[in-house]
C-alpha cells in the first residue's frame, strides 16, 4: 500500500496535519530519551501489577504450596502497583504527544469511541483492585471474579492502546476508517501487527512480577517473615498487607477462622522463601519463553517494506544485541537468585530485566520511526528551545525523587520494625 | 481544521469532556485541600485530651481521601487528557507543546504527592507522631504545588496576557492575568471542600463525650475563609476577564443577550448559589453540630458539585468563540488564518482535507462541512443541539446567517464559499425534515442578491 501511495505521489493528498506550529521544545533525542526512560517505568510497574492478577489467579486455582502467603504476597501490592502504572505512564503520553502529536491526536479521534473507553476501564479495574483489597479479610466474596474483571478491563485498555498506536502509523488508513464511523467507533483490525503486538507487550508481565516473587523470597529467607503484621504461613490470616485498612471501622480486627489446610503446618519463613523464589523463576521463564515466541510472531507480521527500512537504522543492531544479550544475562543472574538468600541478586536480575524491557521500547520506536518514514519525519519539525524549563523540570525530577527514596527508606524501615507502635 | 472532529451523537464531545472534567475537578480540590485538612488535624489531635480517638476519626477520613482520590481523582485526571485530545486537539497539542515541561513538573509533584499519601497512610500504625505530621503536611505543601502549575495552563486558556504564538512566551503566558486571582479562589475552594469531606466522614460517628460535636465545629470552619473572601476574589476574577467576556456575561444576566448566552449566566449564578448555600449549611452545623446526619452532608457534598458545574461550565463558555482566547477558535481555526485576505472564502473542505471526496452541492458536502467545521461544538438534536436552535431558520436565511456569525459574539467565523454555505443550510433543512437542495439554496441566494442590488442595496449577500 505504501509502495503504491509512494509511486503515485498520494501522500500529498493525505489527511496528514502539519506539526504544531510550536515545534518541538527541546531537540529530538532528548525528548525519545526521556520518552524511553519514561516508558520503560512505565512497562515495569505495568508488567508488575499485571503479573501479580495473573499469578494471584493462578494461586487460587492451583493452590500451590503457600498459597496464602502467595496471595497475600502478590494481592498486597496490587492497588499500589496500578497507581504507579497510571502515574508513570503520564509522561511517555505527553512526550509521544509532543513528538508525534499530529499522528497521535488523528488516530485517537478515529477511535475517539473506544479511546475514551480507557478511562472508565482505568477506574473499573482500580476500584475492583481496591474492593478486592478492602473486603478480603471481611467478606465471604469471591475475590477472584474482582480480579478476573479487573484483569479482563487492563486487557481491554492494553488492546485499544495498540490500536491506537498502530493506527497512528498508518495516515493511509486514516480517511477511510474515519469515513465510515465519524463517530469515533471504529478500530484498527486491518493492521497485521495488533495481535502480536498486544501479546509481545504483555508477555514480560509474568517475569516482571517473578522477580518480585524472587526479591520476596531472598527476603522471606534472611528475615522468616515481611515485618511483624506477617503473620508467615502458620499463623492466623487475618492481618491484612499490613496496612491500617484491613482494621475494619477503628475497631478490633472482626476474626476469620482459617482452614487448617491454609495455616497450620505450613512452611517455615525460608521456606515460604525458597517457595517464592521457585514461583519467580518458573514465572520469569515462562514469561521469557512467551516474549521470545510472541515477539516472533509480530516480526513476521510486519509489511516487508517496513521490515527493510527498519534493517537500515543503524541503531536497530547494537539495541537488538543489547536486549538478547541483557535478558540473557537476567535470565543468568535469575537462576543464580533462587539459591541465595542475598539481596543482590534478584535486585540485578531486576536491573538488567529492567534494561532488556528499555531495549523493547527503544525497538518499538525504531519499528514506528521505519514505519512512518515516507511520510514523517522530526527532523523536519523545527525546535524552539525552551531549555530553562527543561532544567527546572530536571531539578524538580532530581529532588522529588531524592524526597521519595528517603522517606520511603524511612517508613518502610519503620514498617518492618519489631518494636511496637510509635503513636 | 486539520484535524478530524469526534463526532459524538446527542451529547458532543464537549460534553464528554466536561462530564469527566466536572467530576475530576471537585475530588482534585479535594486531594490538595485534605491535605491540609490532615495536616492541621493531626496538630490538633495533639493538644485534645481524646486525640487517640480524635486520629481515629482521621483514619476513616484518610480512607476515604485515599480511595477517592486516587481511584476517581487520579483516574479522571487522566481522563481529561484523553477527552480534551478527542475534543480539541488542535488546542491540546498548542497547550502540549508551550507547557510540556510545566506539566512535566506536574508530574514530578503528583509522583511525590502520591507516595507521600501512600507512606502517611500505610505507616499509620508505625510511624512517629512528628514523621505523621512531616508527611501530611509535606503531602500538602507538593500537592499545593501541582495546583500552582496546572493553575497557570488553565487560566492561560482564557487569559493568555502578553503571550502570542509568534512569542510564545511562557512565563507571560503561565503567570497571565487570571493566574493570581484564580489561584486564591482555588486555594480557598479547597479548603471548603476539604471540610466537607470531614463533615462527611463526621456525620457517621456516635455521639460520645462531645467528640462529634468538636469535629464537626472543626470541619465546618474550613469552610469560613472562602465565606469570607471568596466574594472579593470573584469581583478580582471577573476584573480580569477579556472584554468579550465579560459583555456577554452581563448581557446574559440583564436578559440584553436575547437568551444567546443565558446559559453562561446560568452556570455562574448556579456556582454563586451553591457557595452560599455551602457556606450557610456549614455554619448552621457549626452552631448546631448535633444536627449533622450522613443525609445533610452528603447534600452539601452534592452541592458542592453543582457548584463546579457550573463554575467550570461558566468559565468554559466564558472563552467563546476561542479555546485559547484570542489564538484559536473553539471548532480548531486559527485566528491568524482566518485573518488571512482570501482565507476564509476558499472551499472548506480543500482547507481541511478530512472528508471523502464528497461532490459539491450533494447532501453529503452539506453533512461533512457541518460535521468538520461545526460538530465540534453542536451536535444534531443533544447538547447545543443545532436543530432546536434553528427552527425558525428559513434555507435563504440559514443561508445568509452563516456568513456573518461571528458577529453574534459566541460562533467563530465561518470559513468557505457560497456553496458550501448553501450545502450547509441544505443539510441543516435535512435535520428538520425539508429536502431542500443546495443548488436551490444557492440559485435562491443568488437571486435575492440581484434583488437587492436592483433596490439599491449596498451589501452583497453573495461573496
Amino acid at each position: 500500500m505504501n509502495h503504491l501511495l509512494l509511486a503515485t505521489g498520494l501522500w500529498d493528498a493525505l489527511p496528514l496535519p502539519p506539526a504544531d506550529p510550536l515545534g518541538y521544545p527541546i531537540p529530538v533525542e532528548l525528548l525519545r530519551a526521556l520518552a524511553y526512560l519514561t516508558l520503560t517505568l512505565h512497562f515495569l510497574a505495568l508488567h508488575f501489577t499485571l503479573g501479580g492478577m495473573i499469578l494471584w489467579l493462578w494461586v487460587r486455582v492451583r493452590r500451590p504450596t503457600c498459597a496464602e502467603s502467595l496471595s497475600r504476597y502478590l494481592g498486597g501490592g496490587l492497588t499500589l502497583g496500578f497507581s504507579y502504572l497510571v502515574t508513570l505512564g503520564i509522561p511517555p503520553l505527553l512526550f509521544v504527544q509532543v513528538i508525534y502529536g499530529q499522528l497521535f491526536y488523528s488516530s485517537s479521534v478515529i477511535i475517539g469511541a473506544h479511546w475514551i473507553l480507557v478511562v472508565p476501564l482505568l477506574i473499573v479495574a482500580y476500584g475492583l483492585l481496591y474492593l478486592h483489597k478492602l473486603t478480603r479479610v471481611r467478606s465471604p466474596r469471591p475475590q477472584w471474579i474482582w480480579l478476573l474483571v479487573a484483569l479482563l478491563a487492563m486487557l481491554s485498555i492494553g488492546f485499544f492502546y495498540v490500536n491506537n498506536f498502530t493506527l497512528m502509523q498508518e495516515p493511509d488508513q486514516w480517511m477511510l476508517t474515519y469515513a465510515m464511523r465519524p463517530d469515533g467507533q471504529s478500530l484498527n483490525m486491518r493492521n497485521p501487527t495488533v495481535v502480536p503486538r498486544l501479546f509481545t507487550f504483555l508477555s514480560p508481565a509474568l517475569a516482571v512480577a517473578g522477580l518480585g516473587l524472587l526479591l520476596a523470597g531472598a527476603f522471606l529467607r534472611g528475615r522468616g517473615r515481611f515485618g511483624p503484621d506477617d503473620p508467615g504461613e502458620g499463623g492466623p490470616d487475618n492481618q491484612g498487607e499490613g496496612g491500617p485498612d484491613d482494621q475494619g471501622e477503628g475497631g478490633p480486627e472482626p476474626q476469620r477462622r482459617v482452614r487448617a489446610s491454609e495455616g497450620d503446618g505450613g512452611p517455615s519463613g525460608p521456606g515460604r522463601g525458597r517457595t517464592f523464589q521457585a514461583l519467580g523463576l518458573k514465572a520469569f521463564l515462562v514469561s521469557l519463553a512467551a516474549t521470545v515466541l510472541s515477539g516472533a510472531w509480530f516480526v513476521t507480521r510486519i509489511p516487508e517494506e517496513v521490515l527493510g527500512r527498519l534493517r537500515e537504522a543503524p541503531l536497530l543492531v547494537p539495541v537488538g544485541a543489547a536486549g538478547v544479550a541483557l535478558f540473557l544475562v537476567a535470565t543468568v543472574l535469575v537462576f543464580a537468585a533462587t539459591r541465595t538468600r542475598s539481596f543482590l541478586l534478584p535486585v540485578l536480575a531486576t536491573l538488567t530485566t529492567a534494561g532488556g524491557l528499555a531495549t523493547i521500547v527503544i525497538l518499538r520506536d525504531l519499528l514506528r520511526i521505519a514505519w512512518l518514514e515516507p511520510v514523517f519525519s522530526t527532523g523536519r519539525v523545527p525546535v524552539h528551545p525552551q531549555w530553562t524549563m527543561f532544567f527546572l523540570f530536571l531539578a524538580s525530577l532530581v529532588v522529588g525523587l531524592a524526597l521519595v527514596v528517603v522517606l520511603t527508606t524511612v517508613v518502610v524501615r519503620n514498617l518492618l520494625t519489631e518494636a511496637p507502635s510509635a503513636r | 481544521m486539520n484535524y478530524p472532529v469526534w463526532d459524538v451523537p446527542f451529547l458532543g464531545a464537549g460534553m464528554v469532556v466536561a462530564i469527566i472534567a466536572i467530576i475530576h475537578v471537585l475530588i482534585s480540590h479535594f486531594a490538595i485541600g485534605g491535605g491540609a485538612l490532615l495536616f492541621v488535624a493531626e496538630l490538633w489531635s495533639d493538644r485534645q485530651p481524646d486525640g487517640e480517638r480524635i486520629r481515629e476519626w482521621l483514619h476513616k477520613y484518610a480512607t476515604f481521601f485515599l480511595v477517592y482520590t486516587t481511584v476517581f481523582g487520579a483516574m479522571t485526571g487522566v481522563g481529561i487528557w484523553f477527552s480534551i485530545q478527542l475534543a480539541s486537539p488542535e488546542g491540546t497539542s498548542l497547550l502540549i507543546h508551550q507547557f510540556v515541561f510545566a506539566w512535566a513538573i506536574e508530574w514530578v509533584l503528583f509522583l511525590v504527592e502520591l507516595t507521600l499519601l501512600y507512606l502517611y497512610y500505610y505507616g499509620w500504625r508505625k510511624n512517629s507522631r512528628r514523621l505523621q505530621v512531616a508527611l501530611a503536611g509535606l503531602y500538602f505543601v507538593i500537592a499545593w504545588g501541582s495546583l500552582f502549575v496546572i493553575n497557570g495552563i488553565l487560566t492561560f486558556m482564557l487569559t493568555p496576557g502578553g503571550w502570542t504564538i509568534e512569542n510564545r512566551d511562557m512565563a507571560a503566558g503561565f503567570f497571565n492575568p487570571g493566574y493570581l486571582p484564580s489561584l486564591l479562589i482555588r486555594t480557598l475552594v479547597m479548603f471548603l471542600v476539604a471540610g466537607l469531606g470531614g463533615l462527611l466522614v463526621a456525620a457517621r460517628l456516635e455521639e460520645e463525650g462531645g467528640l462529634k460535636e468538636r469535629i464537626v465545629v472543626f470541619c465546618s470552619r474550613w469552610v469560613l475563609p472562602a465565606a469570607l473572601l471568596l466574594p472579593g476574589l470573584s469581583y478580582w476574577y471577573w476584573k480580569t476577564l477579556p472584554s468579550n467576556t465579560a459583555r456577554l456575561m452581563a448581557a446574559g444576566a440583564t436578559g440584553l443577550g436575547g437568551g444567546r448566552l443565558e446559559v453562561m449566566t446560568l452556570f455562574a449564578v448556579a456556582a454563586g448559589v451553591a457557595g452560599t448555600l455551602l457556606v450557610l449549611g456549614s455554619l448552621l452545623y457549626q452552631v448546631r453540630p448535633r444536627a449533622l446526619g450522613v443525609a445533610g452532608a452528603m447534600a452539601l457534598f452534592v452541592v458542592a458539585q453543582i457548584g463546579f458545574l457550573g463554575g467550570e461550565f461558566a468559565r468554559e463558555l466564558a472563552r467563546k468563540p476561542y479555546v485559547i482566547y484570542d489564538t484559536l477558535y473553539s471548532n480548531s481555526l486559527w485566528k491568524h488564518k482566518a485573518a488571512e485576505a482570501g482565507y476564509r472564502q476558499q472551499p472548506y473542505l480543500s482547507l481541511t482535507r478530512w472528508d471523502p471526496d464528497v461532490v459539491p452541492l450533494t447532501p453529503q458536502h452539506g453533512e461533512w462541512a457541518f460535521r468538520l467545521q461545526c460538530a465540534s461544538c453542536h451536535t444534531r438534536s443533544g447538547y447545543r443541539g443545532i436543530i432546536p436552535r434553528t427552527e425558525s431558520w428559513t434555507p435563504l436565511s440559514g443561508f445568509k446567517w452563516l456568513e456573518t456569525m461571528d458577529q453574534q459574539g459566541v460562533p467563530p467565523p465561518f470559513v468557505g464559499t457560497a456553496e458550501d454555505r448553501a450545502a450547509i443550510s441544505s443539510y441543516i433543512q435535512s435535520l428538520h425534515g425539508k429536502n431542500v437542495g443546495a443548488a436551490e439554496i444557492l440559485a435562491e441566494a443568488q437571486a435575492d442578491g440581484r434583488r437587492r442590488s436592483d433596490g439599491g442595496e449596498t451589501r452583497e449577500v453573495m461573496p
